[in-house]
């Protein structure tokens, strides 16, 4: 005679004896916490999107730290390199059967370093110095006599009197020729191609063509006779100096 | 030029025109006020001693070239005066005061004979005038008469030309080729003169040939200028046109006294209206 068993369904579902039955991460039996956590995850994203996303009322939030300020630059000076292509002489002692004493090559030098550094100061000072550029200032440094010339007649050498705009230097081509005079420096004739850039527009251009005569002076040396040209960007100009 | 050639052209010359039409140009000129607007007077004096012709003393030869030139600052007008060397002046000839007492007798003598204060004088000699044609690079001259003199070394046709150095010295010192003998050789003169004011004028336009130029004088005259006023007085000069500039030769009668050859001046009312403001070419 066989013999079988029958089982009901409950007792199917009874984890057999000697098993563990402590709870593990881990398919149906983990439940609980991984919902727990999903539901912590879910509650983060909502909350930055609401934040992103809502306007900020005033009086709402606190104060914020100042952007750090862009670092910018100071303007650079103009840089004259003086080329003396002649130098002549008033000496008459030929007249005489003489020949003239001539001037030391030191003291031509000299003279020239000199005149190329009033040159660069007007310069810097006529179109790259905030406080000074485009204004009369520069003028009467490097031109004598010219306190009692209207102002509309000194536009070529920069008087436009227009502020806030900054012109970065750019190069300048500078030749001279240098007149002696018993042993020393008599005249110095210096023409000179001086360009600028405006500083907000790569394609505007200053530009400055000048033929000047140097005299030595009380207090240095100053243009006693000047001819220079000044071409700026319309836009720089109001309309009633164009 | 094919039509696509022609639009590239077009196009090219519309992008130039708006970007040039972009920017404003200014130009300063400032110039050193060479005279106030009274009358200014120079003497133009040329020794006939120097190195190499005839060595010596500048300041102590005889005066054989003799003008005055009046200028009037105000109306920018000038007048150039003649003087032959031969005019009696003082009792002798005028080139002599020179030798005897040097440029500022001879300018004291003319303000004597003429009534002009004369502010300063300029002297140079054959080589210095020489010296200064080839600097400035030559002038231009109306040759109306042959010219070929062996002892001046003149040998020009009519017509006009560009002198400068011994070509120069040649058409200043010839009288043997002209109808007018030494009258015409001081006209001569003057036109130099002229000519080297139009020259100034012409090259006025740059500062640097103007310094060159006032370099070139000062190295090739002896003159009562101040060196520094030099430049100045040059770009004062050519601020007058040419067309306001007036010539005018003195002659006279011509004698010989003593055995020698003299000019009696008639001046006519010249140096009265000269005194008197009236400078330059008659007014139309």
């Amino acid at each position: 005679m066989a013999t079988h068993t029958s089982h009901t369904r409950a007792e199917h579902r009874r984890p057999p004896r000697g098993w563990d039955t402590e709870p593990v991460v881990s398919g149906r039996r983990h439940r609980p916490l991984v919902v727990a956590l999903l539901a912590g995850a879910a509650l983060v994203v909502v909350a930055g999107l609401v934040v992103l996303l809502t306007p900020d009322i005033p009086g709402t939030r606190g104060p914020r730290a100042p952007a750090p300020a862009p670092v910018v630059a100071p303007p650079r000076p103009f840089t004259v390199d003086l080329v003396v292509t002649d130098v002549a002489t008033m000496d008459n002692d030929r007249l005489f059967g003489g020949t003239p004493a001539g001037t030391g090559p030191g003291v031509v030098r000299a003279a020239a370093r000199s005149v190329e550094r009033v040159i660069a100061r007007y310069l810097t000072a006529a179109f790259v110095t905030p406080a000074s550029r485009f204004s009369a200032r520069p003028v009467r440094a490097l031109v004598s006599d010219v306190g009692a010339v209207p102002r509309r007649e000194l536009r070529g050498l920069g008087v436009l009197e227009v502020t806030d705009q900054r012109v970065d230097a750019g190069p300048v081509d500078a030749t001279a020729r240098v007149v002696t005079r018993d042993g020393a420096v008599a005249m110095v004739a210096v023409r000179y191609d001086a360009r600028a850039r405006l500083a907000d527009r790569t394609d505007a251009e200053v530009r400055q063509r000048a033929s000047l005569v140097f005299t030595p002076q009380r207090g240095g040396w100053r243009a006693t006779a000047v001819d220079a040209t000044l071409t700026v960007p319309d836009a720089l100009v109001p309309e009633d100096r164009r | 030029m094919n039509r696509r050639t022609v639009a590239v052209v077009v196009l090219l010359a519309l992008v130039g025109a708006l970007g040039a039409a972009a920017v404003v140009t200014y130009r300063s000129v400032l110039r050193p006020s060479g005279a106030d607007d009274g009358l200014l007077v120079v003497a133009v004096l040329g020794s006939d001693v120097g190195v190499p012709h005839r060595p010596g003393d500048p300041l102590r030869g005889r005066a054989d070239a003799i003008h005055l030139v009046a200028v009037d600052g105000g109306t920018r007008r000038a007048t150039v005066v003649d003087i032959p060397r031969d005019a009696v002046v003082a009792g002798t000839k005028v080139n002599a005061h020179l030798a005897d007492g040097g440029p500022e007798a001879l300018v004291a003598e003319l303000e004597a004979f003429t009534g002009l204060t004369v502010d300063h004088w300029v002297l140079t000699t054959f080589r210095g005038f020489e010296r200064l044609t080839r600097a400035i690079g030559g002038v231009d001259v109306q040759v109306d008469v042959p010219m070929h003199d062996p002892s001046s070394g003149s040998d020009f046709e009519p017509g006009r030309r560009v002198v400068r150095g011994a070509t120069a010295l040649a058409f200043a010192r010839d009288r043997h080729s002209l109808p007018d003998g030494d009258f015409g050789r001081t006209r001569h003169q003057g036109d130099l003169l002229l000519a080297l004011h139009r020259r100034l004028v012409a090259d006025a336009t740059d500062l640097d040939t103007m310094v060159a130029l006032a370099a070139a004088v000062a190295r090739t005259t002896v003159t009562d200028i101040p060196p520094g006023d030099l430049l100045a007085l040059a770009l004062h000069a050519a601020t007058i046109d040419p067309a306001d500039v007036a010539h005018v030769s003195l002659s006279g009668q011509v004698d010989t006294v003593d055995g020698a050859s003299v000019v009696w001046l008639t001046p006519g009312d010249t140096f009265r209206r000269i005194a008197d403001g009236q400078v330059g070419p008659p007014r139309r």
